[in-house]
């Protein structure tokens, strides 16, 4: 395939990205950020930063040198050396993180290991993801000290993806470093290449608690991947305006990418704006709106001035089932961010997510598939071979011809775009066949994908040095 | 607001632009087109084209002119001035077009002019639209040999923002063409203005009937606004590759646009892309295949390339319900051609339509208007004023709490984007106010839209003269 000849949606010009990043240094310089997490603050220390109480003071010049420092893609593996990604230079798609809910057939509860366990097999048989793992819905029947544990344990059970986790702190961190190295067969349990990566928030506004810090000073020592995601709400937890919450977000952003590199020059970073609107109304959280894109967008501009990979939340929405809505917000969201990354896009909750971060269900997640397999298809673009134009048909065919039973028809038609699940009937069939709607298909081809699940195999070795862990980890804390 | 700063989103490179033009020059050259109206081969005779029996070859040198002589973009004037559009600079929206059945909580049936009456209401309340008219919904009760003077006095009565129509034919152009002269107070401001346009599609492949042939001659010889707008199927009625649809779709878009411009130098013509892919299995047309979106894309591009005004179709979908595939499918047609179409882009179905253009939907109207809002927010692109960067209330409030209730906040909450229809409530508000989903939303900002309808004024003498004309026009038919 040809591939798009340009894909550059630019939401502001270069003077705007500038003066955004001009105000993130004085707002960096003068009023700081506040660390909760001595030793991280040491290293700051250390490394020339002013710390006064719990608060660090970066200058630009150690800001910009932290740019300068992170790579602008890196290799990021999984126990699967096939499933190798490039994060920064090829499209990658995950699935949803971070719900406490789920929704099936019975309603809306809270989400459980077995949910979690299929949703991990769903998205290794999703073809359009080629990363997995998170809190893909919050097991709320887990303990929440050996959680992690459990949940890296059934990841490398249930699927060979490259994998993402959750920001657990600086012990838990080292925890499931340690994991990830024995599912890899690394030397020493030392993992020595990215292929574990997780989010992590700042407090906006401002702030990153003892939890992230320590993830940060853990995953950083490592080398593995730190995703920078502040989640500030426009008029409540930053700015009203969209700009300004844009210069909070991306001040939060440098001062977690200069933390990671003034502990590890060189750790491999993700700039990953989350920031969202508010329903004014009702001060909740919302995903949907066009401003928080436009924010977003701009965002993802200054991450190709910093050159420093990019992630976007992909099909988010705050409705509440399977609607128009839950489709035409995930779409815009989606494709307007994705067309302003351009090539190396990384999509985060590509698919899954409804209900502003709070609910998953398995018919969004086959459904957003869909979704994702459009943008692909989009992506490719236009094949442009002398074949493809036709023009020799064109010409035979005339004004009377036929092209439906032309030779060319036939030996090309396979290769046109048909949807899994979309419905492609005229009204009459589909009224024959049931008036079956979207999300009664969507969870057709959920059971379907669940039927077929495979796991992919697990050297025997490994899986017995990791059932030994989870078994040493379990004692020590019982 | 400062708009976007960069939109050119291009899905072919100008090499490929080339070769598409020479692609379609070899065709109209070498095959020709088929014309099936004496008058309009005649035309072409005269103006240079060869015309071989029923068929008429353009060569290279008049395509090329009439490129040069149709117009960037144009003025078109509705009867209420203020709601002038220009083509080919503004944003134009208008509804769905030229669909038999319309579906509502009844389920499918066919349209009847109260239907019609309805959703033209209906288009006169979205304020995302500023083009109107059409067939919103076929009226199978009106008879069809005064359907266009019967709809045309409705449009006229019931809004007053610019109109679009539907091809009629050479003999009943001219009637609604008369009408619009009524409406404007005489011939002489129409020509120089234009206040009708419409599509004509040629029979794919390579062919103008004698509907579509009479139409564009009567509007180009009164200079109206044409939209030449072929809708192929790919595979079926143009070759199984969005390229080669993409050459065909060229190839009679430059015949229509050579045609009208023979007929009458500088008529205001529009590149309208409206061609689709094809469901192979039951041989159906399809709207909502990403391929028919990467070859529209192409044509956006090529109507650039020409400097012509060019149109997309908005909001498509192959779903029978205001459903997830539908909000999906109609996001990914409208986004991505209006963002390769780039500034001034025209957009046809933008509101209303279901299931591969054979039906409306009332409710499908309100929530499109909400996606249309969407589209407008996102195209204005973000405030980049000074104060908009809040710095000072970033330096004030620091590291503690206090947006939510900072002078800043209150004083620009309100310019804050907020939805119509979608719903924005957590779960729990959601779940306690009875779970309305959206389509029950959108029939209840229906009824309100409706509710509050109020015909603008239109001049008491015009509304004579119109009922006048309606009259004579009826009582001619029954001789």
């Amino acid at each position: 395939m040809n591939g798009f000849h340009k894909i550059a949606l630019e939401c502001v010009s270069d003077e705007v990205l500038n003066k955004i990043h001009e105000a993130s240094i004085r707002i960096l310089e003068n009023r700081g950020i506040v660390v909760h997490h001595s030793e991280l603050r040491e290293i700051a220390k250390k490394k020339g930063a002013k710390v006064e109480n719990e608060i660090v003071f970066f200058s630009r010049s150690k800001i910009e040198n932290a740019i300068e420092t992170t790579p602008t893609h890196f290799d990021f593996h999984s126990r699967n050396k096939n499933r190798k990604i490039t994060i920064g230079k090829e499209l990658v798609l995950s699935p949803t993180h971070g719900h406490p809910f789920i929704i099936d057939e019975k309603g809306r509860r809270p989400g459980t290991l077995r949910d979690y366990i299929n949703l991990v097999k769903l998205t290794h048989q999703l073809d359009s993801l080629k990363l997995t793992g998170g809190i893909l819905v919050e097991p709320s029947d887990v303990h929440k000290d050996i959680r992690h544990v459990e949940l890296m344990f059934n990841l490398f059970k249930h699927t060979d993806k490259p994998l993402i986790f959750v920001a657990t702190g600086q012990k838990g961190s080292e925890d499931i470093i340690e994991m990830s190295a024995i599912a890899l067969g690394c030397d020493d349990t030392k993992l020595n290449i990215p292929a574990i990566t997780l989010t992590v928030n700042p407090i906006s506004p401002l702030r990153w608690d003892e939890r992230m810090s320590g993830t940060i000073v853990a995953f950083a020592r490592n080398r593995q991947p730190l995703q920078i995601a502040p989640a500030a709400m426009i008029g409540a937890t930053g700015p009203i305006t969209p700009l300004g919450t844009c210069v909070l977000q991306n001040t939060e952003i440098l001062s977690g990418i200069t933390l990671a590199q003034m502990i590890n020059e060189g750790t491999p970073m993700v700039i990953a704006p989350c920031s969202a609107a508010c329903y004014m109304k009702t001060a909740n959280f919302v995903v949907g709106s066009p401003e928080a894109i436009l924010m977003n967008l701009a965002q993802v501009q200054l991450a190709r001035q910093y050159k420093i990979p990019c992630r976007i939340q992909g099909t988010i929405t705050d409705a509440k089932s399977l609607n128009y809505q839950g489709g035409y917000e995930g779409s815009f969201s989606l494709l307007l961010q994705v067309l302003a990354i351009g090539k190396g896009a990384y999509v985060s909750q590509a698919v899954g997510s409804f209900d502003s971060y709070m609910t998953v269900s398995a018919e969004k997640f086959v459904a957003d598939d869909e979704i994702c397999k459009r943008l692909i298809c989009i992506l490719e673009g236009l094949e442009v071979s002398e074949e493809n134009y036709a023009l020799d048909t064109i010409m035979e065919i005339g004004h009377d011809g036929s092209y439906l039973t032309h030779q060319d028809t036939f030996d090309h038609f396979r290769e046109r775009w048909v949807p899994p699940i979309a419905d492609w009937d005229s009204y009459e069939e589909w009224e024959r066949k049931g008036c079956i709607d979207y999300a009664e298909r969507a969870r057709k081809k959920a059971t379907e994908l669940l039927a077929n699940y495979v796991a992919p195999e697990l050297d025997k070795a490994v899986e017995k040095n990791l059932v030994k862990y989870v078994q040493d980890f379990k004692n020590k804390l019982s | 607001m400062g708009g976007l700063y960069d939109i050119g989103l291009k899905c072919v490179s100008e090499e490929e632009l080339g070769r598409i033009h020479a692609a379609s020059i070899r065709i109209l050259e070498n095959k020709g087109i088929v014309v099936h109206h004496d008058e309009v081969r005649e035309i072409a005779k005269k103006k240079g084209a060869k015309v071989d029996d029923k068929v008429v070859y353009f060569p290279k040198s008049l395509v090329e002119k009439a490129v040069e002589t149709a117009p960037e973009y144009f003025e078109f004037q509705s009867r209420n001035k203020e709601k002038n559009i220009i083509i080919g600079k503004d944003l134009v929206l208008s509804p769905v077009h030229g669909v038999p059945f319309i579906i509502d909580e009844n389920g499918r049936r066919q349209g009847t002019l109260e239907d019609y009456l309805m959703l033209i209401k209906l288009s006169h309340q979205l304020k995302s639209l500023n083009l109107t008219g059409g067939i919103v919904i076929e009226p199978y009760d009106v008879d069809r040999n005064i359907r266009h003077v019967e709809l045309m006095h409705h449009l006229f009565r019931l809004t007053d923002k610019p109109l679009l129509f539907v091809a009629v034919g050479e003999e009943k152009s001219k009637d609604i063409i008369e009408m619009t002269s009524i409406v404007l107070g005489g011939k002489e401001d129409l020509l120089k203005r234009p206040a009708l346009i419409l599509s004509v599609n040629p029979v794919s492949p390579l062919k103008w009937d004698n509907v579509c042939a009479g139409t564009i001659l009567e509007f180009s010889k009164n200079r109206q606004a044409l939209v030449l707008a072929p809708g192929i199927f790919m595979g079926i009625t143009g070759p199984i590759t969005p390229m080669g649809t993409c050459v065909l779709q060229n190839a009679e878009i430059l015949s229509g646009i050579t045609l009208a411009q023979m007929i009458n130098e500088g008529t205001p013509v529009v590149y309208g892309a409206a061609s689709g892919a094809s469901n192979m299995k039951s041989a159906n047309i399809i709207l909502g295949s990403p391929e028919s979106i990467l070859m529209n894309m192409a044509a956006m591009q090529m109507a650039k390339f020409y400097k012509i005004p060019s149109r997309i179709q908005a909001t498509l979908t192959d779903a029978k319900a205001v459903d997830w595939q539908a909000g999906v499918e109609g996001s990914f047609s409208t986004l991505l051609l209006v963002l390769a179409h780039g500034e001034g882009a025209y957009l046809s179905q933008a509101v209303g339509q279901l299931d591969s253009y054979l039906a409306s939907s009332a409710e499908k109207f309100v929530v499109d208007d909400e996606i249309c809002s969407r589209l407008i927010r996102i195209l204005n692109g973000l405030d980049t004023s000074e104060e908009s960067y809040a710095m000072e209330t970033i330096m004030e409030i620091g590291h503690e709490a206090g947006y939510l209730t900072d002078d800043h906040t209150f004083n620009h909450f309100k310019e804050r984007w907020q939805p119509m229809v979608s719903d924005w409530d957590t779960y729990e508000d959601w779940e306690r106010k009875g779970k309305v989903d959206l389509v029950q939303r959108a029939r209840k900002r229906v009824k309100e839209l409706l509710d509050s309808y109020i015909p603008p004024e239109l001049d008491q003498q015009v509304e004579k003269d119109l009922s006048k004309y309606v009259e004579r026009f009826k009582k001619s038919l029954k001789k």
